[in-house]
């Protein structure tokens, strides 16, 4: 009886690792796989808003404000910040450490069509572990801001 | 089961493994400062430090027709080159010596000449100025504006003044010393419409020499010169081609190319133009009539040679139709080129070889 418990019991734990593997490797795949090489925009949003605030154009090396965060009057800046130099776009996140809003500060590159989220301030900071993506969203909770992919067919117009 | 756990840990980091042993990736390397022209290229390289190396070289390209092309102000007094357009404007009739390099890119605007039958002449400078001035002129410049009739009429008026010489530039070189001479009283040069091509194939010619593969280099909105694409299975470009009666953003393109290793110049009307009765006035004028002539909206030209493809595209813009398919009867097959028309009633007639062209779904 005991003996039996103890086969089922490392079936489990090797059906269970086995599950782990495989979900493990789709999620690799997946990171690897997504959007390879052919995103062609990288939209910033804000909140609940499905209007991107901010386009990174990699194909005509351009970064977009489609419009200004609102952000309260107390808060003596106008969001989103771009520095072309830099290449960094910065807006207001939701988190407040002492009743202050938080930046969140994303870095882009043109030529490798990439995004890193760089600076945030977050309970768990998972968006700026993501580190640098080239096609999977960037989402930053609880800030409440996130950066998605887009494709647009064509690499040039002439 | 433990075989099967063991093969899969086995894939799993083979996949990872072999994401990770690609060598290099694309940079990206861009230019403000030369012939009025954005300059972007994407180019593959082994690191940024080889991107930059390659940076200095294209750079170096692009100023140098950059300066020697220049109509509009003389040479700075510390350019290493002799002469450029604007000093050879201020010296007809004169023996005047010239760089290697401008008597090289003059020679092949020569050459299209008569492979065009005229229709591409750089020696039109002063007609094609009339025609800017009436567009861009700083104070009453028309763009995208009805010009008044009698404004119109004075034009024509001053055009008509203008009296156009055939054959006048002489190229000779003695003891390795290159020199020019316009035979004219009055002509002169503009090589607007094929020194940034000229340039941008002498940087493909570059590219190919190290042998690299991947990039792509957008002059301007009207040229481009692709490799292949890295991201892309087969490594295709989609390029897709700008309306030129576009009326909003839903309508930004008309169709769209499938191509890799080659070059691809658009002429156009709707960039920069005037409006008169309804007719779209350019900056593409034909040396047969003085006109800019009302055709076609665009001609797309695809083919090896960005220089050529420049200049060719040019002087297809000013020939009707059946000219044109005359011209396309004797020259296609030999220079290799491909010619997507879009005519001034909006049809569409395509000159293909081996490119995919689709039109967009209306």
């Amino acid at each position: 009886m005991i003996k039996k418990m103890s086969v089922k019991n490392k079936r489990d734990i090797l059906l269970v690792t086995l599950l782990f593997t495989i979900l493990g490797g789709i999620f690799i795949l997946f990171r690897l796989f997504a959007f390879q090489g052919e995103a062609s925009v990288a939209n910033v949003y804000y909140g609940n808003s499905n209007e991107p605030i901010v386009s990174i154009d990699f194909v005509n090396y351009r970064v977009i404000k489609n419009y200004d965060q609102n952000v309260p009057n107390s808060y003596d800046q106008i969001y989103p910040i771009i520095d072309e130099t830099a290449r960094t776009i910065t807006l207001l996140g939701d988190y407040e450490l002492s009743g202050i809003r938080q930046i969140v500060v994303i870095q882009y590159h043109y030529g490798n069509k990439t995004v890193e989220i760089i600076q945030e301030q977050s309970p768990n900071k998972i968006c700026s572990r993501e580190g640098i993506s080239s096609g999977w969203p960037l989402i930053c909770l609880p800030n409440r801001v996130r950066v998605e992919f887009d494709t647009n067919p064509e690499d040039f117009t002439v | 089961m433990k075989k099967i756990f063991l093969s899969f840990i086995l894939i799993t980091s083979i996949l990872m493994l072999s994401a990770c042993t690609k060598p290099g990736s694309m940079f990206s390397i861009s230019f403000f400062d030369y012939m009025d022209t954005f300059v972007s290229i994407n180019v593959f390289a082994e690191d940024q430090e080889t991107a930059d190396e390659y940076k200095v070289v294209i750079e170096d390209i692009y100023k140098t027709y950059h300066e020697l092309s220049n109509n509009y102000e003389p040479l700075a007094a510390d350019s290493e080159f002799k002469e450029n357009i604007y000093t050879i404007n201020q010296k007809n009739n004169q023996l005047i010596e010239i760089d290697e390099a401008l008597y090289v890119l003059i020679q092949k605007a020569e050459e299209v000449r008569v492979l065009t039958d005229g229709y591409f002449d750089i020696s039109i400078g002063e007609v094609v100025n009339v025609w800017k001035e009436l567009l861009i002129d700083n104070a009453d410049g028309y763009l995208f504006s009805e010009v008044p009739n009698e404004v119109f009429q004075a034009v024509l008026t001053e055009v008509n003044l203008i009296e156009l010489e055939e054959d006048v530039i002489e190229l000779t070189t003695q003891d390795n010393r290159y020199y020019i001479q316009v035979k004219s009283t009055h002509a002169q040069l503009d090589l607007g419409a094929i020194s940034k091509g000229y340039a941008t194939q002498l940087v493909v010619d570059y590219l190919k020499e190290l042998k690299i593969k991947y990039f792509s280099i957008s002059a301007g909105s009207s040229s481009i010169a692709v490799g292949q694409n890295q991201a892309r299975e087969g490594g295709i470009y989609n390029v897709s081609l700008a309306n030129p009666l576009k009326t909003d953003s839903t309508n930004r393109t008309y169709g769209m190319i499938y191509v890799k290793d080659i070059g691809v110049t658009t002429s156009g009307d709707y960039e920069q133009y005037a409006t008169h009765q309804n007719l779209r006035y350019h900056h593409i004028v034909s040396p047969k009539t003085k006109l800019p002539m009302q055709y076609y909206h665009t001609i797309t030209v695809l083919g090896d040679d960005l220089g050529m493809l420049d200049a060719v595209s040019t002087a297809l813009f000013s020939m009707n139709t059946e000219t044109l398919n005359t011209w396309l009867n004797t020259h296609q097959d030999a220079l290799n080129l491909e010619v997507i028309q879009f005519n001034y009633d909006a049809t569409i007639v395509t000159h293909m070889i081996t490119t995919v062209f689709e039109e967009n779904p209306s």
